[in-house]
């Protein structure tokens, strides 16, 4: 008689915004755009396309629902961000587990002729974007340096190929007529991670001496660390340690080491008893939009209490995400029999509590009991809270349920 | 009934017997700047960690009774002496008196301190950092026991890395008993509950200026008596502290340079100082109704049982450690005030991190040739970098260029001409070694000094790197450009 449903999410999320390619100086050669699945959840991977629901060659403009998306919860419309066309459909409707960034449609500019378009190729849209090649303004058109953890080492060297020229270098650099591949393997580097300075340019241009140019980087070098050259020690009467207190330490060693046991997901659970008669079908919706409803609510509460104290901005600024997971809901509906059904299970986890005295429940017509389990993710310290202000909420709207049945 | 008591009784034994035993990968001991930061960034490096703290709110003394309060304090009695002093001048009409309420003013003080902590609390469990109130002593090189104090829990820690960021305390200066009401140290000073009549101070530091600041704003008679011969402690290039000095004599504070104070002793509602005079060799007496003693900071590694791992100790207290935080034992790391290095927060969050960076991958970093230093009067004083007599005695030539906030255009609009920007060079390279402000905004503008060394500026070439667009940046930018341009000042145009 037990019917598990799953939550069919009713959140709303952020509408996806479709990249726009005039933000993006790189893409204004190519005429199609690819649009990427969206990721319509933090934990989502793959998803599945349900529907199109513009056709090839139709506009779309900001807001329009361009296609249906399902994940393990929920089936979800992705808005447009912004006007459009759809120019070829990558991925029908229908397809299951579709990679998050995975390319799934070409969209272009209402204006333009799907006749003459010209689609990019699908591997570049996997790879990072290519920077503009053009030649003949080497610096603005460098790459930005990658980081690398190298030491900060400044005492003279090569220079770092990947580097942005200081305005300073690159305007003497030109002054002088020195090509940009000349000052990257003859002038010796003594900036953070290979970089060129001035004083590397005017020393190689004989400018300054080149001695007191390395003398003064080394200079500085050694001041950035922290001077453990004169320590004086306090004289150390180090008391021996007594014997017996050596020896607790040994014997605290030799205690066996507590392990730290697998964390197993907090759960929150409620269990809700409806002793009115409702139709199956009418109970099984009604519970469902009550699921969802105090969902909402639950990712809607806040977690601090309006206080003198308390800035809300502060708390909003370090609060995990809003939309982030912060608990799984499974419930189920159940006609609550008239004798519990006892399996033999449940001798060998037997365990008799101390006397607690609680009133007794008796259930005079057949009860509906519904019965929640959030398992609670714990990667979120909210979540508990949450959850727990879920279940509240959800007792509320199961008593109104049955108070409207009454 | 008798079962259900009997049970009560065994597990109540048990819990006073055993403390709790958890293992952490990093335990860190000490929630200030240093040890808190250490802790988050442990944290998501993906370390299982713990911090201890036994004040009973994180933040250290920064956050609880240094930096944040007295900023408060700053900021306030800075609003009420100005509105009171410039007010008519800048066309504010106040009808009445404009007068300050010191209880409120502790109020919005003690409010932020509480906000602050408590969001660093938060921080904690959004990062997973497991947090223990109470006091953390070594058991052994990798067990650390954890006493609690209220609203803690006792507990044994074992870990595989210990960071101790434990920090530091006012120095005591002997033969003066601070009482914290009449005889104080900062943190008294931060919680007065009256403004007094007069005050003195001994030392004449970043803490002490700051506090007389404050007080002297408030209305009290300020006399500040410094062993040294100038003040600004030793940090301070001697040119800016000459010019502080100036403005802050001005300002009402009154300075008593070289004296050599002898004696401290409260007579009931008043504080009795004997000192000695640097020119004349006499000894004076001040009465005042406060007295502040704040003659610098030492390491604190109290109720640690430190002893016990055997860890070298230097002269002045400070731990030893080499390059990379590491104590004598390489699993202990110790970082902040109770080690090397200038005791300032910043330094000590910089060092937590990189403590942490060494712990995973054995590199990190921090520049300590451009840890700046601020101090937050009015105006306020910034500096960076190397000051003028750290170059002499390390026999660097250089150069100096210096431009006055008088002759700027924004400066003498809203009326705010004291101090100036001065920049130190290498003589032969023109490389950039030191910037030091006093101006309105110094702490912010400092940022941009300390961004043009951190990359190797030249004097050329900072300006050129940095197209500015906010005003306060662009005072700093004037400057240097000024500093070039004026014909007889600095460097030729031909580099």
């Amino acid at each position: 008689m037990f019917r598990i449903i799953n939550l069919q999410a009713s959140r709303s999320l952020a509408k996806i915004s479709l990249s726009r390619r005039t933000f993006s100086t790189t893409l204004m050669k190519l005429d199609a755009t690819i649009f990427k699945m969206p990721a319509m959840s933090p934990t989502m991977d793959v998803g599945g396309v349900v529907a199109w629901k513009v056709k090839e060659g139709d506009d779309f403009s900001a807001g329009d629902e361009l296609l249906d998306v399902e994940t393990d919860k929920a089936t979800m419309s992705v808005d447009a961000g912004d006007d459009g066309k759809l120019a070829k459909i990558i991925v029908p409707g229908g397809t299951n587990d579709v990679k998050v960034g995975a390319p799934i449609a070409f969209i272009c500019d209402q204006s333009d002729d799907l006749a003459t378009l010209k689609y990019p190729a699908l591997d570049a849209a996997s790879a990072p974007e290519p920077a503009a090649a053009d030649t003949s303004k080497p610096a603005a058109a460098e790459p930005t340096p990658a980081l690398k953890a190298s030491s900060n080492s400044v005492t003279g060297g090569k220079a770092n190929p990947d580097q942005v020229f200081f305005p300073s270098v690159e305007f003497m650099l030109a002054r002088e007529g020195i090509s940009r591949e000349d000052a990257l393997s003859k002038i010796t580097a003594t900036g953070p991670n290979g970089k060129i300075l001035k004083g590397d340019v005017l020393a190689y241009l004989g400018k300054i001496p080149a001695e007191e140019n390395t003398r003064i980087a080394s200079f500085i070098a050694d001041s950035e660390k922290l001077d453990l050259s004169h320590i004086e020690l306090a004289s150390t009467e180090v008391e021996e340690p007594a014997k017996d207190e050596a020896k607790e330490a040994a014997g605290e060693k030799a205690a066996p080491e507590t392990k730290n046991p697998v964390k197993q997901p907090t759960l929150v659970k409620g269990e809700f008893i409806i002793s009115k008669e409702i139709p199956p079908k009418v109970l099984s919706k009604l519970i469902a939009s009550a699921v969802a409803k105090a969902e909402t609510a639950a990712y809607a509460t806040k977690n601090y209490a309006s206080s003198d104290l308390i800035d809300p901005l502060f708390e909003d600024l370090i609060a995990p995400p809003r939309n982030a997971e912060r608990f799984k809901v499974n419930y189920s509906i159940s006609v609550v029999p008239s004798k519990p059904t006892a399996t033999d299970e449940i001798i060998d986890d037997f365990d008799f509590e101390p006397y607690e005295q609680k009133p007794v429940k008796k259930s005079s017509t057949p009860a509906t009991a519904v019965n929640v389990e959030l398992t609670c993710n714990d990667k979120v310290y909210d979540s508990k809270k949450k959850a727990e202000a879920f279940i509240s909420r959800f007792g509320s709207y199961i008593s109104q349920i049955e108070g409207k049945f009454a | 009934m008798f079962r259900l008591s009997q049970k009560r009784f065994f597990s109540s034994a048990r819990v006073a017997f055993e403390a709790a035993k958890k293992s952490h990968d990093v335990v860190i001991i000490g929630g200030g700047p240093g040890g808190y930061v250490a802790a988050i960034k442990a944290s998501q490096l993906g370390f299982d960690t713990a911090c201890i703290e036994k004040r009973g709110a994180l933040g250290g003394t920064c956050l609880n009774v240094g930096c944040i309060p007295s900023k408060s304090l700053l900021y306030n009695s800075g609003l009420y002496n100005r509105v009171k002093k410039e007010g008519a001048e800048r066309g504010l009409d106040i009808p009445g008196e404009v007068k300050p309420n010191l209880g409120n003013i502790m109020k919005q003080k003690d409010k932020a301190v509480k906000q602050l902590t408590g969001g660093v609390e938060m921080l904690f469990k959004k990062y997973g950092v497991k947090y223990y109130k109470g006091n953390g002593s070594f058991i052994d090189e990798h067990t650390v026991k954890v006493d609690p104090i209220k609203g803690g829990e006792e507990a044994v820690l074992s870990a595989k890395n210990i960071i101790i960021a434990t920090g530091s305390e006012s120095t005591p200066f002997p033969g003066i008993k601070i009482d914290e009401e009449r005889i104080v140290t900062s943190t008294g000073a931060l919680a007065l509950k009256e403004i007094p009549k007069t005050m003195t101070i001994i030392g004449a530091g970043i803490i002490g200026l700051e506090m007389g600041t404050v007080w002297n704003r408030l209305g009290s008679k300020v006399t500040i008596l410094e062993f040294q011969k100038s003040i600004g402690g030793a940090g301070m290039d001697a040119e800016v502290s000459k010019n502080i000095q100036k403005i802050l004599k001005k300002q009402g504070l009154n300075f008593k340079l070289g004296a050599k104070v002898t004696k401290g002793t409260r007579n009931g509602d008043t504080v009795k100082v004997e000192y000695e005079d640097g020119k004349s060799g006499k000894t004076e007496s001040i009465d005042s109704d406060v007295l502040l003693v704040a003659v610098g900071r030492k390491p604190y590694t109290k109720g640690l049982n430190v002893e016990k791992l055997g860890l070298d100790f230097d002269k002045k207290g400070r731990v030893v450690i080499d390059s990379d935080y590491k104590t004598k034992v390489p699993h202990i790391f110790c970082i902040g005030d109770c080690t090397f290095g200038p005791m300032l927060a910043h330094k000590a969050e910089d060092e937590g991190i990189a403590a942490v960076e060494y712990m995973k991958s054995g590199f990190g970093h921090v520049n300590y040739d451009n840890i700046p230093s601020v101090m937050y009067t009015h105006p306020e004083v910034a500096w960076t970098g190397k000051t003028e007599e750290q170059l002499k005695e390390a026999g660097v030539e250089y150069k100096t260029g210096k431009f006055p906030f008088l002759a700027n255009s924004r400066a003498k609009t809203v009326q705010d001409i004291d101090g100036f920007v001065k920049f130190i060079a290498d003589a032969k390279t023109q490389r950039v070694l030191g910037v030091h402000i006093i101006g309105p905004n110094a702490g912010e503008m400092i940022a941009e000094a300390n961004l043009a060394i951190e990359y190797g500026a030249f004097m050329r070439g900072h300006l050129q790197s940095l197209p500015c667009s906010s005003n306060a940046f662009r005072g700093l930018q004037g400057r240097c450009h000024d500093c070039l341009w004026q014909p007889n000042q600095f460097l030729s145009d031909d580099i």
